[in-house]
């Protein structure tokens, strides 16, 4: 049904409870002599209201969204700012070989200049030998050779004439 | 740290939050998730397009709250990023679905639209469908103002703050969109 051209603007407002005051006296005042306006009013209110379908979620589902959410807003703030990423900004790319470099030519000085105030071990042959075991030591991973220095001492012990012999 | 803010409004809730308390967002997400996903129902029928839709709208609010100058509500102002991302996704859409049929056309496979599958149409029903045939014929300005005020009772007035438009103008809006529908529902029926 058709409303009068005037009206139809208002009827829909009417419809929706937006029209108030000299409006709504207007339109009501119009509605008590035309058939037409009120079949068009009443079509309205029939049609309308079945144009609505919602949806209704379980619980879970916004249990599960909020979850989700929170996640997504640490990512964002972790990406825009805050305090956590002043934190994790020391350990990115450029500041770690920078310090690491800068440590070991630190280093690599110390035993250097250790090295050359070192004073030359006397040169018996006792003491070559123990110089001998104790570089080799040195450049070895002690917790990957306790059996070969176990063997040395053995070997040693049995040129002092103390020890049975070992097993290599 | 805020001590209670469930019991605080959203304007002491924004404040707090663009100082840094995202607990304080938090809240207001929480105050407005259901309302949210529900308008992006309205635009996409689909739960998750609705889900995740709405959860970038937050994730927006969220980057840009520090520039939101608190002149309008919280909620008038979430809302126009929500809607924004509303009318985005539905343009996406309907380009997607243009270059699938040009992409028909072009293989000789004609005009017609693919429709609904027929088990789609029984388990939906038939009103339904042709209710939401008739919506997306709606503009989308049109389809949004509809959207607004008849699924979700906006008045006139918010409508026109999420929108950034005239009452005048979402008064046209809102009537030009229920006389279409009435017309479109007429002639599916």
């Amino acid at each position: 049904m058709s409303a009068c051209t005037a009206f139809e603007q208002d009827l829909v407002l009417y419809h929706y409870g937006e029209c108030s005051g000299i409006e709504k006296q207007r339109v009501e005042s119009h509605l008590e002599s035309c058939a037409a306006c009120r079949g068009f009013l009443q079509e309205l209110k029939s049609f309308l209201p079945s144009t609505v379908e919602t949806d209704e979620p379980p619980p879970s589902f916004w249990q599960d969204y909020s979850r989700e959410l929170r996640i997504k807003l640490s990512d964002r703030q972790e990406r825009s700012g805050g305090w956590w990423p002043s934190i994790t900004a020391l350990f990115r790319p450029w500041p770690v070989p920078v310090l690491a470099a800068g440590a070991i030519v630190a280093i690599g000085l110390t035993i250097s200049l250790s090295n050359s105030r070192r004073p030359e071990p006397p040169s018996s042959p006792e003491y070559v030998e123990m110089a001998t075991n104790a570089d080799f030591f040195r450049s070895m991973d002690l917790l990957d050779s306790m059996d070969l220095l176990e063997s040395v001492e053995g070997q040693e012990a049995q040129q002092k004439g103390d020890a049975p012999a070992q097993n290599l | 740290m805020i001590s209670r803010p469930g019991e605080l409004g959203d304007e002491a809730l924004v404040i707090a939050a663009q100082q840094g308390e995202r607990e304080a967002f938090e809240v207001l997400v929480e105050r407005y998730k259901e309302k949210a996903y529900r308008i992006a129902f309205d635009f996409t029928r689909d739960r998750e397009e609705a889900k995740d839709l709405s959860q970038d709208a937050f994730l927006q609010a969220f980057s840009h709250l520090k520039s939101f100058d608190r002149r309008a509500s919280f909620y008038t102002w979430f809302y126009r990023i929500l809607v924004n991302l509303c009318l985005d996704y539905r343009r996406r859409k309907a380009k997607i679905a243009w270059e699938s049929l040009e992409e028909r056309t072009e293989r000789g496979d004609g005009f017609a639209s693919p429709g609904p599958s027929p088990v789609d149409q029984a388990i939906r029903g038939e009103i339904s469908e042709k209710i939401e045939t008739a919506l997306a014929t709606l503009p989308p300005k049109q389809r949004a103002v509809f959207l607004l005020k008849n699924h979700e009772g906006l008045s006139i007035s918010e409508i026109a703050g999420v929108m950034k438009s005239a009452e005048g103008t979402i008064k046209v809006h809102l009537h030009r969109a229920v006389i279409a529908l009435k017309q479109r529902l007429t002639e599916l029926a």
